[in-house]
């Protein structure tokens, strides 16, 4: 391993993103992915990324990048990572929740209690797989991590417009999603 | 927990309708702050509204709790990351194997279009490559606009209101400002609109200087419904509660004339959203209004204008309140946008679970409405989902029809036609991502970082990979077989690039704007 001066501060900045950042970027793509193996090892992969980048001082994790940046920098790449392996994978599921038939119903439908539902991890990841995983990513980063609308657009390479909208429409589904899945056990808590 | 959340024990009000897209982004700010204070208020006399709302934030705990991040870190060893980064894949992979984006990137089509905000994204990308054609076309006839923009339904007395011509903020006086882009609109390789963080802006040398041209009175949006017809005209349109105002200029935005939509009959009480009016000749346009969506459903309302954008009258709707009978435009299926190909025929496009299609074509110019049945490209299958998008014409016969089907992989479909749209014909499928079709022969797509061309009207495609410049595109803008522009939206500051090309997209290069 090389040992100049830049070399080893790249090696204390790397060693500072994996400690700040691979429980987050794990439990991400993990909602994404559905699978904690692939997830895994993805997040290897992004730090690995990371690396390559530090070595060559490259933008955006050139030496001076702000905090915000550096994650931001590694969810877009974790994101984009995702989208390839689920591409490669090929088992994307686009359930449509969506149907006119059973979406003109929906502004009449009283949503059940959702806090009288056992929130069980199976349930959810079983909901969240009704929905395409940009949808989810998107669900992820601003609930979860707390990222901006323009944050996460730009690791969506999308607008912030578009992201406002992707965020409530993913909601509304994953709430649909996760009621059906939870249908009979209302009130079980 | 309420016991008035138990299924079935709440029903929505007649204004819980426009506050269903709200809710779900309440906690996350996800809407401008006079939405979200409206909600709000509403909120605390609404019990059905509170419930729903308290059932999306048990949902974001739901999601905090499993997918935060606290449970399962897998502890990496940053010596072995180092080593499998230096075996593994050569140096500049970074982020070159991300391949396109798998879903629509098109701002402005897909979103800003039927309501601000329509992908396409996606709306701000569609939207100006449908903006340039549309531009390209007005040149060829004289005078030909098309938009999408909803409103209300029966033909009302259009009680607009005209204002006389407003003038505009023009060039400012202080030190030049650098520009952050939402979506440009070239209409010649020297002469175009931009909107950008500053308002709406235009330019007569290529995109270096900028002059803010936003009509003064007017509330846009940071990416805003915008029509352009030529250098000198253009339409966009504002959100002012309840009614839109369309802001028309023919002095390249040195003056204004505003005229008000009419508050559509089926309007819950949502601030309308609208896209902007499309044209068929000086005097004929129409509107499509977004008055809400939820779960795949969307309340539109299409109004019209025959005099030249001054009155606005409500042609035809769709909402769950009213009945969707013969002749209709139904509730069911988000819209994507309203094109025209004369004074009576039209569409509107939206979607609907793959492989059907969603497409609704009028002949007394928007006020009946039928569907339309696209054949299926071979290969294409459900599950999924189909996302049509409004047609561009380049002749009074022959136009295009985008169609996104998303399943495993994203691919669009460029639909043909050489009868008016009567029949449509599917052509060669490309990776789904923003469109430019600069003239006839000439259509691009960028997908990614790839650009794909297509010189022979969807036939075949090639593939081009441009210079690095070209990166995370969200708005292409094709004005010609060698000259376009881009919005580049790497710079991790949420600031929107422009970038140029003079070679056909193989190389770009950043234009160093600003604005005064």
């Amino acid at each position: 391993m090389a040992t100049s001066p830049a070399t080893t501060a790249a090696q204390t900045r790397l060693t500072g993103m994996v400690e700040r950042y691979q429980g987050a970027l794990f439990a991400f793509l993990r909602g994404v992915l559905g699978d904690e193996e692939q997830a895994r090892d993805l997040t290897q992969d992004v730090f690995c990324d990371a690396w390559r980048a530090l070595l060559r001082n490259m933008m955006p994790l050139a030496s001076d990048a702000p905090e915000p940046v550096i994650r931001q920098w590694l969810f877009r790449t974790a994101y984009h990572r995702a989208m390839s392996a689920l591409r490669r994978r090929r088992i994307v599921r686009w359930e449509p929740l969506d149907d006119p038939e059973e979406a003109s119903l929906t502004p009449k439908i009283a949503v059940p209690s959702f806090e009288s539902v056992v929130v069980e991890e199976a349930a959810l990841r079983s909901a969240l797989e009704r929905l395409a995983p940009p949808d989810v990513a998107c669900l992820l980063l601003r609930v979860v991590h707390g990222l901006t609308a323009a944050e996460t657009a730009a690791i969506l390479s999308t607008s912030v417009e578009a992201t406002n909208k992707r965020l409530s429409r993913a909601k509304q589904r994953l709430l649909l999603a996760y009621t059906r899945e939870n249908g009979g056990k209302e009130g079980a808590r | 927990m309420s016991d008035t959340m138990t299924p079935g024990a709440l029903v929505p009000g007649p204004d819980c309708a426009r506050y269903a897209s709200v809710l779900p982004v309440l906690a996350q700010g996800g809407a401008d702050e006079a939405t979200l204070a409206s909600a709000r208020a509403h909120i605390v006399g609404c019990a059905y509204c509170a419930s729903q709302l308290a059932a999306y934030d048990a949902l974001d705990a739901a999601l905090a709790r499993q997918y935060g991040g606290s449970t399962g870190s897998p502890a990496m060893d940053v010596a072995a990351i180092m080593r499998l980064a230096d075996l593994d894949e050569p140096p500049n992979v970074l982020l070159d194997d991300l391949d396109e984006p798998p879903e629509e990137t098109r701002t402005r089509h897909a979103h800003a279009p039927r309501r601000p905000t329509r992908r396409l994204a996606d709306l701000a990308g569609i939207a100006a490559a449908i903006l340039i054609v549309i531009a390209v076309v007005a040149l060829l006839l004289s005078h030909t606009g098309f938009s999408r923009q909803a409103g209300p339904r029966k033909a009302t007395p259009a009680p607009s209101v005209t204002a006389p011509a407003q003038p505009t903020v023009s060039a400012t006086t202080g030190p030049a400002a650098a520009l952050s882009f939402a979506s440009v609109h070239m209409v010649s390789p020297a002469v175009g609109w931009a909107a950008t963080n500053d308002g709406l802006e235009r330019t007569t040398d290529g995109g270096v200087r900028w002059t803010r041209v936003t009509p003064q009175r007017a509330q846009l949006s940071v990416s805003p419904p915008l029509d352009v017809i030529s250098g000198s005209e253009a339409w966009v349109a504002d959100a002012q509660s309840p009614c839109a105002r369309i802001w028309h200029t023919t002095d390249g935005g040195q003056s204004w004339a505003v005229s008000s939509i009419p508050r559509s009959q089926v309007q819950t009480g949502a601030m309308p959203i609208c896209s902007a009016p499309t044209f068929v000749d000086a005097q004929h346009g129409w509107m499509m209004e977004s008055l809400g969506a939820a779960a795949g459903s969307e309340g539109v309302a299409i109004f019209r204008t025959a005099d030249g954008g001054q009155t606005w009258s409500e042609t035809s709707d769709a909402m769950y309140t009213t009945n969707a009978g013969p002749g209709a435009l139904p509730f069911g299926g988000d819209k994507t946008g309203i094109a025209f190909v004369n004074a009576s025929t039209g569409w509107v496009t939206g979607t609907s679970p793959a492989p059907g299609t969603w497409l609704y074509v009028t002949h007394d110019g928007g006020k009946t409405w039928s569907q339309q049945t696209l054949p299926l490209p071979a290969g294409v299958t459900g599950p999924g989902q189909a996302v049509t998008h409004p047609p561009v014409f380049f002749s009074l016969r022959y136009g295009v029809l985008p169609v996104d089907f998303q399943s495993q992989a994203s691919k669009t479909y460029f639909y043909v036609t050489h009868d008016a749209g009567q029949t449509w014909t599917p052509t060669q499928a490309v990776p789904s991502g923003q469109w430019s079709l600069a003239d006839a022969s000439h259509w691009w797509v960028v997908s990614g970082n790839t650009l794909y061309l297509s010189t022979d009207e969807g036939q075949s495609w090639m593939q081009i990979e441009p210079n690095a410049v070209f990166n995370n595109v969200t708005s292409l803008d094709m004005v010609s077989a060698d000259v376009g522009f881009a919005i580049d939206m790497s710079s991790n500051s949420g600031t929107g690039s422009l970038i140029k090309t003079t070679d056909g997209g193989h190389t770009w290069t950043k234009v160093d704007a600003v604005s005064g």
